[in-house]
């Protein structure tokens, strides 16, 4: 299960927390659009994230583009090296651009 | 099927054609550890930590335990998504290794979802899950028809 805690502020942040696998869809999309509520961008920081398989990866490559496309980008920060392994191999930042993933 | 690596070589993947009595054969090999029907992503999380368990009991370490759990995961989901919705995981010790066995009854796999880009809630296709499966594991069968699938996922645990 997906666990998410909003940070409200200039740069908006969304702590996610627990698993990322089929049924986060709702779960993270719910927390990104009341943390975009009036923000320029969104901060997902994935330092909580214990697991995520390909489908977290493909619910978070479609936030990622839907929130590009109505001019508030994701940022996403604190991989951990599972996650950072699993988005490199299915070349996560081929598909939403480098720029989202904060060093 | 994919042979263990040896050291400083690059690993690759051997496909080859048997006899689905074989393979079948091969789902039942060695000793029973862990078994669940899985209808839903709730029972999936159960027994991707089930497992879990087990690997770490048997001593995998960390990232090789947390890279099979995703591909347990990887196959069950397909399973859910692609295979009726419904069917078993079951987990084996064979002597020189642990094998998740992912069966249903479905319809079959239809590779051609293969090649089908994200849906509208972003749910990837089916070749990231086998991209991720082929990858990470030592060895891998599959047997799929109209009459279901039977996945093989085989971890190596001695060298």
């Amino acid at each position: 299960m997906l666990r998410t805690t909003i940070a409200q502020g200039p740069a908006p942040t969304v702590f996610l927390a627990g698993e990322m696998d089929l049924d986060c869809a709702d779960t993270l999309r719910e927390a990104v659009a009341e943390a975009a509520r009036g923000a320029q961008m969104v901060v997902l920081d994935f330092a909580g994230v214990e697991f995520i398989d390909s489908s977290g990866t493909g619910i978070f490559v479609r936030l990622c583009l839907d929130m590009k496309s109505q001019g508030t980008p994701l940022l996403a920060r604190n991989l951990s090296p599972a996650v950072r392994g699993v988005f490199e191999m299915l070349r996560v930042p081929e598909l939403v651009g480098e720029d989202v993933f904060q060093s | 099927m994919r042979a263990a690596a040896a050291e400083a070589v690059d690993p690759a993947i051997w496909i080859a054609r048997v006899a689905a009595e074989q393979l079948l054969a091969e789902a039942a090999a060695g000793e029973e550890v862990l078994h669940f029907d899985i209808r839903d992503s709730a029972e999936l999380t159960t027994a991707r930590e089930a497992v879990d368990d087990v690997l770490r009991e048997a001593g995998v370490e960390d990232a090789t335990r947390k890279r099979t759990t995703l591909c347990i995961s990887e196959a069950i989901t397909n399973m859910l998504l692609y295979g009726g919705g419904r069917g078993g995981m079951t987990l084996r010790r064979l002597e020189d290794r642990l094998r998740v066995v992912v069966a249903d009854h479905g319809p079959g796999l239809n590779f051609l979802n293969w090649i089908e880009p994200p849906k509208a809630k972003g749910q990837a296709s089916m070749g990231y899950g086998f991209k991720i499966i082929l990858d990470y594991l030592d060895a891998v069968g599959l047997s799929t028809g109209p009459s279901g699938t039977t996945l093989l996922l085989d971890r190596i645990t001695t060298t």
